[in-house]
């Protein structure tokens, strides 16, 4: 078994949802190091071709000059960076699985956050009541959605004094809103909790569109919806309204009721259950593999989920040594950066096979074969020209 | 040969006095006892590595000979008339910072010098200088003549002698040198051999069909040594390499051909000189093979025994026989024709070493452009030979199954007279320092090209002739070519094998490099300032002194006298190198990081005699390679090839829990030995609990 197997072997074992499962098992075939094992042994041999011509192209002829050679292996390792920063993309969706969704409701205070929370995981986890602002601290909560682990923060209303005639915000309630605020910034999913009967508040809005920003994903849950007359004739208005303000589409947009259902009768009391099917779409989406353009096989893509964080920042460091490379083989650069352009304009070939060499040996260390044994590797490369 | 002083003066004072007799004393308090020897330093062999050997051991202070079986064969260049190139020029100026002598012969001797690799940046700048053949040698046979502290002894070695008894602490070994037997019978006892014999154990030349023992061209081979070697438990194989034919000058028709000169003006070797001897250069020439010279070679092929055999030869300075066999689709070869020399027409076709019969020679030749009507004035020829498994060797270059005997050269499967004398220098350093008691000298892969060939041949062994390339060190961007005199010479002072008239030129030379750097720092300024003085410098916030902006394409030490002008103090030498130090201080910063990271492993030593069978955890294969290997430290262990990063952490905890066992049972000891001597006066003292 190679390093990676291994890694992805631990996470199985620890894996408490079905969807953590999945994903670790996806690394417990060779085909992620086969993968790692691949793109180094590309920088080997692309590095392979800039030793030759620093250790011979004084006494050898080549076909190619070093401008040429040095385009297309710039091409190469060009080529090599999409995959790779697609790798490290779906490497933190797989990370989402693994160590959870996090999920922030955000709303005005008596909105029903926590009343939803309640309905959500099934339980009375957090205190409600008629009084607006109940929830003053963050309650987090574990829960598998679908297969999903998910944590769910519930968090204080966010409100403004002298709104509205209400009374001061104490220090108390001034601390929860300002962690609300954070928490909302940090999550994953937000689910934004409205009142139908009520206007959309400002504040809330002020932080939605910031998460937006950030490109959180978000799902806005209207409720209430038991205490309007006419649903059909205010959905429409809200549909316009938060799509006008947030940019989300219809079908993140839930009208849902967390009023205790008053008959068993109703298959789906309150709508909460199309709430969570657009919740578990939303997951979905996050953390499906993405796939490069580049390449059409989705198959390879889906493995990359099974990255650990390791692996990721590893890679992520083999990606800043491309990008040195990148540098040094692109002439006319400007200022004080050109440094890395050698006298007379050309490549400075030095620094870039010395970034090649480090970009392949943070590869190695990912797959754990340490860094010995590759010069004989790169001077067979040099052998077969 | 020292003739100024008698004879025992000599032996007593050397020129170190105070220190060798000091050494002298210790030396004879540990082993030798009474027995008088003439030499504390024997090296075998007179070539590139012998010469550099054995003014090494000299410079330490050792008294040192020579045995080669001719005088005239000091310095003998037997294939290209060359010296340094690519990654090989670097180690050259390696030895000439150790004070060793070839630097200076190869400035005396040159008829062409060049750097290779200009256009690519100064880390991999290869210094390469054509030589003169018989000036080479008649300059370096005067030099190891001349040598202080130095005889040469004229006769064929035919063994050396080894003592089998087994001293206390040395498990592992076969035995220790107590001096080497000449043919004629004549036994010379020294404790410290360096062999140096080149191809020629168990020599043979290959020409078409014909094999005959020989180590070089109408030279005998070494046998004798051979067989003592084996039985001493040492791994030997076989390698093989070749030399191309030699041409008449006058029979070439230059004119169709296109010239090469040298650069102008040339660039010495040696840190010690300014310029080299003969200025006025001489010419290579360039020409090519074609479809017709390749046929003729296809068409041989089955007429020469070299090439049919298993016995590994050089990838990289193939045969134009293999070269036709692997490159298929290429039609044509380059060959560069080089003088060999001031005062002679011989010319040699670097680029098509060959081994078939000399009728094919010829008519080969004849196919290739300006070679038309040449006349060949020797043939073409291959040569194999015994090399020694390098892994029996410490990083001395002493072997571990002989306490006292060293090997250095081709002998260690290397090919090239750099790699040789790289090798050469440092077995002679260290048998000198073995000979005075001293502690031995040793260049990590971190110092330099010589300690990256070294760790390389030992750690991983060879399957093929070792050739250096820059491609091997992965610290190329901070040790250079320009640079290896701060690599080297205050490490190299520190032995006691750097004399005063270098040590005062370098010191010079470091003092005005470092008064321009501080110059170069000091002088700070922001952008505006630098755009100002018409330096291109990016629009932010940062200072930036003139020494960072050396790193600018265009800017250089001189182009910067207007703001600074005492940079116009320095000479034009210094700064170069100090511009040179500018540009890739911040690689070399970051070099220097991992290397700190690096030398923690590689000071977590390995004993000796560790059973690698009892550490539990290691493979099967692992043990095996270390077994054969016996790396001296940890991170030796992690370079040996089939040494997992596992395997490499088991030997960690197994020898720092070993350590720590040791560490405890010599307490044990010493509390026993206390109670042994003291026994009678401190009784009832209770060591024994402590």
């Amino acid at each position: 078994m190679d390093l990676p197997q291994i890694e992805s072997l631990g996470e199985t074992l620890s894996a408490s949802t079905e969807q953590q499962r999945k994903t670790s098992v996806r690394g417990t075939t060779s085909t992620l190091a086969a993968r790692y094992e691949h793109w180094r042994r590309l920088l080997l041999e692309a590095r392979g071709e800039l030793e030759a011509l620093i250790d011979f192209s004084e006494d050898q002829h080549f076909d190619e000059s070093p401008a040429v050679l040095c385009a297309s292996i710039a091409d190469q390792v060009r080529g090599l960076r999409v995959q790779m920063e697609a790798h490290i993309a779906n490497a933190l969706r797989g990370e989402l699985l693994r160590n959870g969704i996090s999920v922030a409701l955000l709303g005005a205070p008596n909105a029903g956050k926590s009343s939803l929370l309640n309905r959500i995981v099934g339980r009375d986890a957090a205190i409600v009541s008629q009084e607006a602002g109940t929830t003053r601290d963050v309650v987090e909560v574990g829960v598998d959605l679908g297969g999903w682990l998910v944590k769910i923060g519930d968090m204080a209303g966010l409100r403004r004094a002298g709104l509205g005639g209400t009374q001061a915000v104490g220090a108390v309630e001034h601390e929860g809103i300002k962690r609300a605020k954070q928490r909302a910034i940090e999550s994953d999913v937000l689910i934004i909790v409205h009142d139908a009967t009520t206007e959309m508040d400002p504040d809330v809005l002020e932080t939605a569109q910031q998460c937006v920003q950030l490109g959180i994903s978000v799902v806005v849950a209207i409720n209430k919806v038991d205490q309007l007359d006419n649903i059909a004739a205010v959905r429409d208005t809200w549909i316009m309204n938060v799509q006008a303000a947030l940019g989300v589409p219809a079908d993140r947009i839930a009208f849902i009721s967390c009023k205790a259902p008053t008959s068993t009768t109703v298959t789906d009391p309150g709508y909460i259950q199309s709430l969570l099917k657009t919740l578990l779409n939303t997951f979905e989406n996050m953390t499906a593999a993405l796939v490069p353009d580049s390449d059409p096989d989705p198959g390879l893509w889906q493995e990359s989920l099974g990255a650990t964080e390791r692996q990721r920042l590893l890679l992520s460091d083999c990606l800043g040594h491309l990008e040195t490379f990148s540098t040094a083989v692109t002439p006319h650069a400007t200022a004080l950066d050109s440094s890395l352009v050698g006298k007379d304009d050309e490549a400075d070939i030095v620094v870039a096979a010395e970034s090649l060499r480090s970009a392949a040996d943070a590869l190695a260390k990912i797959t754990g074969r340490g860094e010995s044994g590759d010069v004989e590797e790169v001077l067979g490369v040099v052998f077969e020209k | 040969m020292q003739r100024v002083v008698p004879q025992r003066a000599h032996q007593l004072w050397g020129h170190a006095p105070r220190v060798r007799s000091f050494n002298r004393r210790r030396r004879t308090f540990a082993t030798v006892s009474g027995t008088s020897q003439p030499y504390d330093v024997i090296v075998i062999g007179g070539g590139h590595a012998g010469c550099e050997a054995s003014a090494a051991a000299a410079r330490s202070g050792a008294r040192t000979a020579l045995i080669t079986p001719k005088q005239d064969n000091l310095g003998v260049c037997s294939c290209n008339p060359s010296f340094g190139g690519i990654g090989k020029g670097t180690m050259l100026r390696e030895i000439d910072a150790l004070d060793g002598v070839v630097g200076r012969i190869v400035d005396q001797a040159g008829t062409q010098f060049r750097v290779l690799n200009r256009k690519k940046g100064p880390a991999v700048w290869g210094p390469r200088a054509q030589i003169d053949r018989s000036l080479y040698k008649r300059y370096m046979k005067e030099e190891i003549l001349n040598y202080k502290g130095l005889s040469v002894v004229e006769g064929s070695v035919a063994d050396i002698i080894v003592d089998q008894t087994q001293e206390e602490g040395t498990t592992g070994r076969y035995g220790k040198i107590t001096g080497v037997r000449l043919e004629s019978g004549e036994i010379i006892p020294t404790g410290n051999v360096v062999i140096t014999t080149g191809t020629f154990l168990g020599g043979e030349i290959h020409i078409g069909l014909e094999a005959y023992p020989s180590g070089r061209m109408g030279e005998a081979a070494t046998f004798g040594l051979s067989k003592s070697l084996k039985d001493a438990g040492f791994t030997l194989g076989r390698l093989k390499t070749g030399t191309p034919p030699r041409l008449d000058g006058k029979s070439i028709n230059f004119k169709v051909l296109d010239a090469q000169d040298g650069d102008q003006p040339p660039m010495p070797f040696s840190y010690m000189n300014e310029r080299v001897q003969v200025e006025q250069q001489l010419l290579n020439h360039e020409t090519r093979t074609n479809e017709a010279t390749h046929d003729i070679i296809r068409n041989n092929l089955d007429k020469s025994i070299h090439i049919r055999e298993t016995v590994k030869g050089p990838r990289y300075c193939p045969s134009l026989e293999s070269k036709v066999i692997r490159f298929t689709d290429k039609t044509s070869h380059i060959i560069w024709l080089e003088p060999e020399g001031f005062d002679n027409d011989v010319i040699y076709p670097n680029g098509i070493s060959c081994t078939v019969p000399v009728d094919v020679q010829n008519a080969m030749l004849k196919t290739v452009k300006g070679l038309e009507d040449v006349k060949m004035l020797q043939p073409g020829y291959g040569v194999e030979y015994d090399y020694v498994d390098p892994r029996h060797l410490r990083s001395t270059l002493e072997t571990k199954n002989i306490s006292g005997l060293f090997l250095a050269g081709q002998i260690n499967g290397t090919t090239g007279y750099e790699e040789a004398a790289g090798q050469g220098v440092i077995a002679g350093i260290n048998a000198g320092l073995r000979s005075l008691g001293k502690d031995p000298m040793i260049l990590t892969r971190a110092d330099g090209y010589i300690g990256i060939m070294i760790d390389d041949l030992i750690t991983k062994g060879v399957s093929e002739p070792y050739r250096m390339f820059t491609s091997r060190s992965e610290y190329r961007m901070s040790a250079r070519a320009d640079n290896a005199d701060t690599r080297l010479t205050a490490m190299g002072r520190a032995a006691g094998v750097v004399g005063d008239a270098r040590w005062a030129a370098f010191s010079r030379e470091a003092n005005d490099m470092a008064e321009l750097t501080q110059l170069l720092q000091e002088k700070t300024m922001g952008w505006t300032d630098w755009n100002k003085n018409g330096f291109a410098v990016r629009n932010d916030s940062t200072k930036r002194s003139a020494y960072e902006l050396l790193r600018l394409p265009s800017t250089t030490p001189s182009s910067l006298t207007s703001l600074l002008p005492a940079i116009s103090n320095f000479s034009p030498k210094t700064q170069d190198r100090v511009h040179i130090e500018a540009t890739y201080a911040p690689y070399v910063a970051y070099q220097t990081v991992s290397q700190a990271r690096w030398l923690r492993d590689e000071n977590l030593k390995l004993p000796d005699d560790l059973h690698y069978e009892s550490i539990f955890g290691l493979s099967f294969e692992e043990k095996r390679a270390l077994e054969v290997a016996r790396p001296e430290s940890v991170g030796m262990a992690r370079r040996v090839e089939g040494v997992t990063p596992t395997g490499a952490l088991r030997l960690l905890q197994y020898v720092k829990g070993a350590t720590k066992g040791v560490r405890e049972a010599r307490m044990r000891e010493e509390i026993e030995e206390r109670k042994r001597r003291y026994g009678g006066e401190a009784k009832g003292l209770d060591v024994g609990g402590m």
